[in-house]
């Protein structure tokens, strides 16, 4: 693949909902490296761009294409087995499982993920969770949670959620995080620090495609911004750019920015 | 002596349903697969078990059913086992690959009511609603009478249930176990985190559908006979609280659950200080009990009585990398 072109491109994405159009013709592109902002009015098929592209909704038109392979066919679980992980809107954590299962569970060996080696490979399994148990607790200190590692998720608070579910995509050392408004019901403290978290791990090699409605800190982190609106792609740049861009203000930013 | 074989009875239902058990929490406790169509796996086993067992049907004895192998008990009571695994993999096939949550549970509950009309409407298969009888005591070497043979029999049920809990204990304490717990909790993330949800789901109903097949043919043992009205819709129910009221996802839980539901509540009703004319009470009454604790347990303790465990792993925090964004 070509190292500094673009890890996500998609092409003329149209989705329906009904006859409700979400997507009519997206067509956009993520640099690989980058930490790119995806902003718009409500409505403008942000999260649909990001269900789709993420694989959690079947594709109905146009083309996805991650890291040069054509993805659009890809079963749900494919992306993040190539590098692609998303987050949602609220907060999903397993909560039923501890903070350190989180992470246990989703960078296990897929290979012993069976009823077979569960009976008849136990030895591997256990140096598996060993080599694990290491990042687990080096990523579990990275985001702060590390006092919290033996509580059930669910017993978190919103903002401690919101640091797991960082923690547990980064453990897969992903290419591409696609985060759907990672800073929603967080608090100013933990905002700053999220965005400082995505700082590091950009600067690590990892992508992010970002959803967000916080315009500070889309200037803030975002070296480059997607403007949607009505199902397309009404502009990108710099914030910068965008604020001088009389198209952008009128069906976003509005005068008052 | 009758007190002892009446508790050694007891013990055969308590391994028989400990192993039901055992087999949902597989499914419902650990991966969420809401299967309601339970109690039709454990007839296919005894169903399959039987006619593994018995020799072909003949004409004058009026009954008609398939097979008729006359195979030793341990071939047909794991045949009972591979057919209940079969069965699963047909019904879940069809239903867990486009289903979710609910609608899983609705869909395999009727399709086990099809399965039920079938079984009974449909002599040739398994003698329709009288059902195959005259099952012969397996592993029974010793020319033991009936008495004895009710205590001899303790031992290959107890040694099975026993072994099945271990199995469920390996599969809980694994990285299959750990999936199938993330994709009970939200299936979507689950996906979005590269799991393959429909295999997981199937692989987990297929395993607690074995359980279940294999409880119907060490059941078939000592009952001697199957018939559908043995398999009711009201039969799968039992179980499940059985399971609730333990703690799901909580293998000793299982086992409590059923001592308390099938044991405890299910034959201590029979004790209760009713006149003789009000005897078929009973029933209706055990019914209405183990209902009211099983509300009592979700109001009180929703996670039942041994709640399900969580593994603690020892981690040292390292000093180097303490919070340094």
């Amino acid at each position: 693949m070509n190292p500094s072109g673009d890890i996500l491109t998609v092409t003329d994405l149209k989705h329906a909902y009904g006859g409700v159009e979400a997507l009519s013709g997206c067509t956009l592109a993520v640099k690989r490296g980058s930490i790119t902002a995806v902003i718009g009015p409500n409505g403008a098929g942000k999260t649909t761009l990001v269900n789709v592209v993420s694989g959690v909704e079947p594709l109905q038109h146009g083309e996805v294409s991650f890291d040069g392979i054509d993805i659009g066919n890809w079963p749900a679980y494919m992306f993040a087995r190539r590098g692609l992980l998303r987050s949602f809107q609220l907060p999903r954590e397993f909560g039923g499982l501890s903070v350190v299962d989180n992470l246990l569970v989703v960078a296990q060996d897929v290979g012993l993920e069976n009823p077979f080696s569960a009976l008849f490979q136990r030895a591997a399994a256990r140096r598996m969770e060993a080599s694990l148990l290491d990042r687990v607790r080096g990523l579990l200190q990275e985001v702060g949670l590390f006092e919290a590692r033996n509580q059930y998720a669910r017993e978190l608070s919103g903002g401690q959620k919101r640091l797991l579910e960082l923690a547990r995509a980064m453990i897969v050392e992903p290419k591409l995080v696609i985060l759907d408004e990672p800073m929603a019901g967080v608090n100013p403290v933990l905002i700053e620090r999220v965005g400082q978290l995505i700082q590091v791990w950009n600067s690590r090699g990892v992508t992010f495609l970002i959803v967000e409605h916080k315009l500070e800190v889309v200037e803030a982190i975002c070296g480059y911004v997607i403007v949607m609106a009505n199902g397309m792609r009404l502009a990108a740049g710099t914030m910068r750019e965008l604020r001088a861009n009389p198209a952008v203000v009128s069906a976003y930013l509005g005068v008052a920015r | 002596m009758t007190l002892v074989y009446y508790a050694a009875n007891l013990g055969l239902f308590f391994c028989g349903y400990v192993i039901l058990a055992l087999g949902l929490n597989i499914q419902f406790g650990y991966a969420g697969v809401l299967n309601f169509a339970y109690i039709a796996f454990w007839a296919i086993g005894a169903y399959i078990t039987a006619v593994f067992m018995l020799g072909p049907s003949t004409a004058f004895s009026g009954e008609t059913y398939i097979l008729g192998l006359r195979l030793p008990f341990i071939v047909a009571l794991l045949a009972g086992g591979v057919a209940a695994g079969l069965l699963a993999v047909a019904m879940g096939g069809l239903i867990l690959r486009r289903l979710r949550g609910d609608f899983i549970g609705i869909g395999l509950f009727a399709l086990s009511f099809a399965l039920y009309d079938v079984v009974g409407n449909y002599t040739p298969l398994f003698n329709g609603w009288a059902g195959v009888i005259g099952v012969p005591p397996p592993l029974n070497f010793f020319n033991l009478n009936a008495e004895q043979y009710i205590l001899y029999y303790l031992i290959p049920s107890g040694l099975l249930a026993v072994l099945l809990y271990w199995v469920a204990q390996r599969l809980s304490r694994s990285p299959y176990g750990r999936a199938l717990r993330a994709l009970r909790e939200d299936e979507t993330v689950a996906a979005t985190f590269g799991k393959n949800t429909f295999r997981l789901r199937l692989s987990a109903m297929v395993i607690g559908c074995i359980y279940a097949g294999l409880a119907g043919g060490l059941m078939i043992g000592f009952l001697s006979a199957m018939a559908p009205a043995s398999w009711s819709a009201a039969e799968t129910f039992i179980i499940w609280t059985a399971v609730i009221v333990g703690g799901l996802g909580n293998n000793r839980g299982s086992v409590l659950g059923v001592l308390v539901i099938i044991i405890l509540l299910g034959e201590g009703t029979r004790l209760l200080p009713l006149p003789l004319e009000m005897q078929s009470l009973v029933p209706p009454l055990r019914g209405i009990i183990i209902g009211a604790v099983l509300i009592a347990i979700l109001y009180w303790r929703p996670k039942g009585l041994i709640p399900e465990e969580r593994t603690k792993y020892h981690l040292v925090a390292s000093q180097n990398s303490a919070a340094n964004p």
